[in-house]
């Protein structure tokens, strides 16, 4: 008994050892670029858009295209693991959405002393730490999130009659387009000229069931709201379970921000005003071709604003 | 309990100075240790086979690729060479579920379970960085002031440790309990300590990927010495093993207990170091869920969950074979729900593996 295991396990171990000394000689495919994109979440359809967009633009520009995704978007440990790996794997260009946009600076020093060049996509990797560190970024593409969250907000107060109370569920605090909606919601507040009054603000660390919690603690503490804008869908989600509970969907005005397809049944019933559309496969694709210019040797532009567009009821409908 | 103790090897190495135990562990490791070690070979082999292979998915559903090809094994080459970048991130990544892993089998082998890891990781990660950010300002910090740091982020986590110990041992609550409570506690307090925010702070480079290394390594040995040739580390076994009949045989139960504690909080601490030394920076986020790795790590390595039974080289196989896995699904860019997937079904089959053996010749603990 004992004897056969040892011959399974033996067998199996040369097999696989034999299968491997065979394969390296087939030599790695050296014709053509070599790209990696390093995201968070496939599980998020904003990543897995984006993705898609990425896909694309590496079959029509004959890219060879490797893509790296976390499970919790938190995970800056296991992101630094991918930059590590795709350093190893010699991706010539890394793309790359950070988990957390100062923790990933010296991953990415590392990558560029191997002479890999990078772009930054989605969410901004911190500025004076990159500076600070020497890293040197080519290019940032992304949303203008201060303008979509504007927007949002914006649309928010109209559908309240210009005036009332509202309230923020933000997105973890310090994360640069967490920070960039906050400064978008009160850019919108401020132009409503004092006629809107800001009653709280807190994080709901871009998380659904935290967002239903907070969103019970401001119904509790303000009876008369109005308004709410979350830093995202999810949290909108959460916020709306949170006010059906308490009777009062449809009357107070949610403006949300992502567009997922999940927010799109209560923007048709009414319950949820308005959302903004940051077309993430459109920051996949142009990621891969401007990849492909910078190994060709070609200038890209330092930044590249992907337009936001604001999805409300009528929109939907139209489509 | 006894009976085991005295048919198993290691009574032998008890009367074997430590200076001479080195070999006999190695080779009594080896033979203990076979099945782990050729789980670890062949993964090894899986993992540089799998990276020869290029899937290409085109589709966006990551489990349909449309095409795929043979290439270099990236894994074990670069270039036609051997690929010393990848083998020494290995090291590199093994380091965190390591370090955390060595403290985890001294509570794990007193019969205990330490669930606070993970956030003392983010603790002492974040009480590190502040302390130094709050002694230099934004001038480079010297290496006295590093030093100052370490002390402080090794401190923190020695105290959380001995908390979480007395709480046990003192007030007589489930493990289970007192280091659950500790890890809200510890992920509250970094969060306090951090303000919630990410803070950057340079690792100068030899640092970088000596922390990691030579830090978890040195652990492995100190640790690893300690509980297979030290009468305190004898005792470590007699509690897992017995608890009342190591009470009676004049084992002060309480301290050793105390120590294993403190001990994982100590190699917390140095797990929130070498987290700062990978990413150069310091965050109340750090180390989420850490704390199942290092369960799993521990496990995998052989070690009873009811305690009296395991060791720091299943520990250290242990940790490596997660590591080459999780490094070799990165390399092939296989996507993270898979990967999870993969994790767990070898750590149930090695677990199965590993069991056969404690079945068939009785316990033994090196």
């Amino acid at each position: 008994m004992r004897n056969w295991y040892w011959v399974q396990a033996g067998l199996v171990a040369a097999c696989l050892l034999t299968w491997t000394g065979c394969k390296g000689e087939g030599g790695a495919d050296k014709t053509r670029p070599r790209v990696g994109l390093i995201m968070k979440a496939r599980t998020n359809p904003f990543f897995s858009r984006m993705e898609a967009g990425a896909r694309e633009a590496a079959q029509e520009l004959g890219v060879e295209l490797q893509v790296w995704d976390l499970e919790r978007e938190t995970d800056t440990d296991k992101q630094a693991a991918h930059v590590e790996a795709a350093i190893s794997q010699g991706m010539k260009v890394i793309l790359i959405a950070p988990a957390d946009s100062k923790a990933i600076v010296g991953p990415l020093l590392q990558a560029r002393k191997q002479g890999v060049r990078i772009i930054n996509i989605d969410n901004r990797i911190d500025a004076d730490e990159a500076k600070r560190a020497g890293l040197e970024i080519a290019a940032f593409i992304g949303p203008d999130n201060v303008e979509g969250a504007r927007k949002s907000t914006q649309a928010m107060i109209e559908a309240m009659g210009g005036q009332g109370q509202v309230v923020m569920l933000e997105g973890i605090r310090g994360v640069d387009n967490a920070e960039a909606r906050k400064r978008g919601f009160q850019k919108a507040v401020e132009a409503a000229a004092g006629k809107v009054e800001v009653m709280a603000m807190d994080t709901a660390l871009w998380d659904r069931d935290k967002a239903l919690e907070k969103m019970e603690g401001f119904l509790n503490n303000y009876p008369n709201l109005d308004g709410v804008f979350a830093a995202n869908d999810q949290m909108a989600l959460g916020a709306l379970a949170a006010i059906r509970a308490a009777g009062k969907a449809g009357r107070i005005v949610i403006a949300a921000y992502d567009n997922l397809d999940e927010i799109h049944a209560p923007i048709r019933a009414g319950n949820v005003h308005a959302t903004i559309e940051q077309h993430p496969d459109r920051m996949g694709y142009m990621g891969v071709e401007q990849a492909v210019k910078l190994i060709n040797g070609e200038e890209i532009p330092d930044e590249i604003n992907v337009d936001t567009d604001l999805v409300t009821k009528e929109t939907l409908s139209s489509e | 309990m006894a009976q085991t103790l005295e048919h198993s090897p290691s009574t032998r190495i008890d009367r074997c100075p430590w200076w001479r135990a080195g070999p006999r562990l190695a080779w009594l490791g080896i033979v203990r240790y076979r099945y782990l070690l050729i789980a670890l070979v062949a993964v090894y082999a899986a993992m540089a086979g799998l990276s020869a292979v290029r899937l290409e998915t085109v589709t966006a559903h990551p489990l349909q690729p449309s095409q795929w090809e043979f290439r270099e094994p990236t894994f074990i080459l670069r270039n036609g060479e051997f690929n010393t970048y990848n083998q020494q991130k290995i090291l590199e990544q093994m380091a965190i579920n390591l370090t955390l892993g060595v403290g985890m089998t001294f509570v794990i082998l007193t019969g205990g379970i330490d669930l606070s890891v993970g956030s003392l990781l983010a603790l002492t990660n974040v009480v590190f960085v502040q302390a130094i950010l709050g002694i230099s300002g934004a001038e480079a910090p010297t290496g006295v002031v590093i030093l100052a740091g370490m002390a402080a982020c090794l401190a923190t986590g020695l105290a959380c440790g001995l908390v979480n110990g007395w709480c046990s041992v003192s007030l007589g609550l489930p493990s289970f309990i007192v280091t659950l409570g500790m890890m809200f506690i510890a992920k509250g307090a970094a969060y306090l300590v951090s303000g919630g925010q990410t803070h950057s702070l340079a690792c100068p480079g030899p640092l970088a990927i000596g922390i990691p290394i030579a830090g978890s390594l040195l652990a492995v040995v100190a640790a690893g010495v300690f509980l297979a040739t030290t009468a305190a580390g004898r005792r470590v076994y007699a509690v897992g093993g017995n608890l009342v009949a190591s009470e009676y045989a004049g084992v002060r139960t309480g301290r050793v207990r105390l120590m294993c504690f403190a001990v994982s909080g100590l190699c917390a601490g140095l797990a929130g170091m070498i987290h700062w030394a990978r990413l150069s920076a310091g965050s109340h986020l750090a180390g989420d869920t850490k704390e199942l790795y290092a369960i799993a790590v521990v496990v995998l390595g052989g070690t009873r969950l009811s305690g009296g039974e395991g060791s720091i080289v299943g520990t250290l196989l242990g940790a490596l074979i997660i590591t080459v896995l999780a490094n070799g699904l990165n390399a092939s860019a296989i996507d993270e729900m898979s990967q999870k997937i993969i994790i767990g079904c070898v750590l149930i089959v090695a677990a199965y593996i590993d069991s056969r053996r404690g079945r068939r010749s009785g316990a033994t603990a090196v």
